[in-house]
């Protein structure tokens, strides 16, 4: 009787489980369903989309339109140049803090997270001032800067804890046995944190790849990564919301994609090394 | 000098090392402070001549409708996006036993969150559309009579929030199911051999043991709520009549759009918000901080 009324009740928790679970990706399933939909069926409702037939033609329109390999690429240079640029860095400044904190290491530390905290815009001005006159408007170069410098706090902030994980005595044996301070952070350290800095690399990718702000605002086309691609269907005629949807799905496929494969290392990068 | 690099080599790195750091922090962070700062005094176009006014702008400020309608969507967003953590925790604490197959279930948890926030924007304006989206119909089918979300001064900021919340409470949600894992179960046990049962268990026994899940929440979703203007520019461009604008999107528009290009008046605004955050957010999330360190 009672390992019946368990089953029960093991079978509803996974119903409704599975329903939230559903709400949570309905609007992604929904993009990808609209987008093999014609745009007049598009905008029939609902069940009359689904009804329709099912057809490529807005990928197709998508593809004459506009250069989604230029955007691809801009996205991969962008995500992962400003990535690494950050990593340079952070590693330092996070072994720093990790192993010969002082009394403000702490406050430093919140200080630049807080930094995080500030709106974008609210520095958009001068920023907007300083890239005009360096001619860095829609450049790669320039969208590497910028998006190295927003998420340095994140990189250092997650590299930082995990450093902390590895114990100071494995550095200092390294130094007693005469290893330079050079070779004690790439041989010794760096080795060590690998999954960290796995993790820390893959959130700020996709963080990177998914910064609309600074993307939209800063570049117009030579530069542009797939967030103004998407942007550059809803026009104010009106959104084409098949295309729309087209390019949303091959926008977000390849982050989708890495995400899928690696959640184990994004879990870690979500939680920012704080919750294990 | 070679010989003193050897010496005091130690000693010196961490500074050599967190110098870059810092010196970006300062390019992106306090320079552009100040200059905001000085640029709020001036009546100025971006290209013209900069004209000295004094605190003009401040005065007009205080005076603008638009400002403060600005400022209240600020502190609904605030508000209704911390409902992100306890919504968050719910559902992490449904999750967390035992469901059939729960590790493809939670993936599904990803997706929202590896998404730009440019889809989230066209994907829920288009469950908002008129006539055809599927919020819409639903409304439509419920009251009798369908409401543009988007075009309604009463609900628009309410509906962009929804779909800002939407991967906001996905991340919440990983972040305290992660925690959970590590919750003592032996902890649990005994409080429930002394007597600890629902809301009391959940309180005194769970929460303080995800406390550093409760913080990163807290953050992330702070960080989110400041967010707003992504979702802002890209659902309504601050419409209908500047009724969704938040501050970040009425600085913009003032200083950088179409409407004018008034750079003093717009970084007037910049100051008051850089004001508000420090003394409200930084002091509160300091606390959070604090506690958590010293604990």
């Amino acid at each position: 009787m009672a390992r019946k009324t368990t089953q029960t009740r093991k079978a509803l928790t996974t119903v409704a489980a599975w329903s939230i679970g559903f709400l949570i990706f309905f609007p992604i399933l929904w993009t990808v369903l609209m987008s093999f939909h014609s745009e007049g069926d598009a905008i029939k409702g609902p069940f009359a989309m689904l009804a329709s037939p099912w057809t490529f033609e807005s990928y197709g329109e998508v593809q004459h339109r506009s250069n989604y390999a230029l955007h691809f690429w801009n996205s991969v240079v962008i995500s992962f140049g400003s990535t690494l640029a950050a990593l340079v860095i952070a590693i330092p400044a996070a072994w720093a803090m990790a192993f010969v904190p002082g009394r403000r290491t702490k406050d430093l530390l919140m200080w630049m997270l807080s930094t995080k905290m500030m709106p974008s815009v609210g520095v958009l001005i001068p920023m907007y001032l300083m890239f005009r006159d360096f001619g860095l408007l829609d450049t790669r170069s320039g969208l590497v800067a910028v998006l190295t410098l927003i998420n340095l706090p994140i990189v250092v902030w997650m590299l930082y804890t995990y450093f902390k994980e590895i114990p100071g005595e494995i550095l200092e044996a390294a130094r007693m046995d005469g290893a330079s301070l050079r070779s004690e952070i790439l041989h010794v350290l760096t080795p060590m944190a690998v999954p960290g800095i796995a993790s820390t690399v893959l959130l700020n990718v996709i963080l990177a790849w998914n910064e609309a702000f600074w993307t939209l605002q800063l570049t117009t086309s030579d530069a542009a990564p797939l967030t103004q691609f998407i942007a550059s269907y809803s026009s104010p005629e009106g959104l084409f919301y098949a295309k729309l949807s087209a390019a949303s799905t091959m926008a977000i496929a390849p982050i989708l994609i890495l995400g899928w494969f690696s959640q184990k290392q994004l879990v870690r990068g979500l939680t920012f090394g704080a919750v294990k | 000098m070679q010989a003193y690099w050897k010496r005091s080599q130690r000693k010196l790195a961490p500074w050599l090392f967190l110098a870059p750091g810092l010196a970006m922090f300062a390019l992106y962070v306090i320079i552009p402070i100040f200059q905001s700062m000085a640029i709020s005094f001036y009546d100025w176009d971006g290209l013209g001549e900069k004209i000295w006014i004094g605190t003009a702008n401040y005065v007009e400020l205080i005076d603008d409708d638009a400002f403060y309608t600005s400022l209240k969507n600020n502190v609904i967003w605030l508000v209704l996006y911390l409902l992100a953590v306890p919504a968050g925790l719910m559902i992490a604490i449904f999750l967390n036993q035992t469901v059939w197959g729960i590790r493809a279930y939670k993936s599904l948890f990803f997706f929202p969150f590896v998404i730009s926030q440019v889809v989230v924007g066209l994907m829920f304006s288009w469950f908002y559309a008129p006539n055809f989206g599927l919020f819409y119909k639903l409304i439509e089918t419920v009251t009798g009579d369908g409401v543009a979300i988007l075009a309604d001064e009463r609900f628009v900021t309410y509906g962009i929030i929804v779909a800002g919340l939407w991967p906001q409470i996905a991340y919440v949600m990983i972040l305290y199911l992660t925690g959970l894992n590590n919750v003592a179960p032996d902890q649990v046990e005994a409080a429930r051999l002394d007597g600890a049962k629902g809301w009391r268990m959940l309180w005194y026994v769970i929460l303080p043991q995800l406390r550093p899940a409760t913080f990163i929440a807290v953050v992330v979703t702070v960080i989110g709520a400041l967010r707003s203007f992504d979702l802002v520019s890209i659902m309504t461009n601050g419409g209908p009549y500047g009724s969704s604008r938040v501050l970040s999107f009425y600085m913009y528009e003032q200083a950088l759009s179409e409407y004018g290009y008034r750079m003093g008046y717009g970084a007037a605004i910049a100051v008051v918000l850089f004001a508000i955050m420090m003394v409200f957010i930084s002091g509160f999330i300091w606390k959070m901080w604090r506690d958590e360190t010293e604990r």
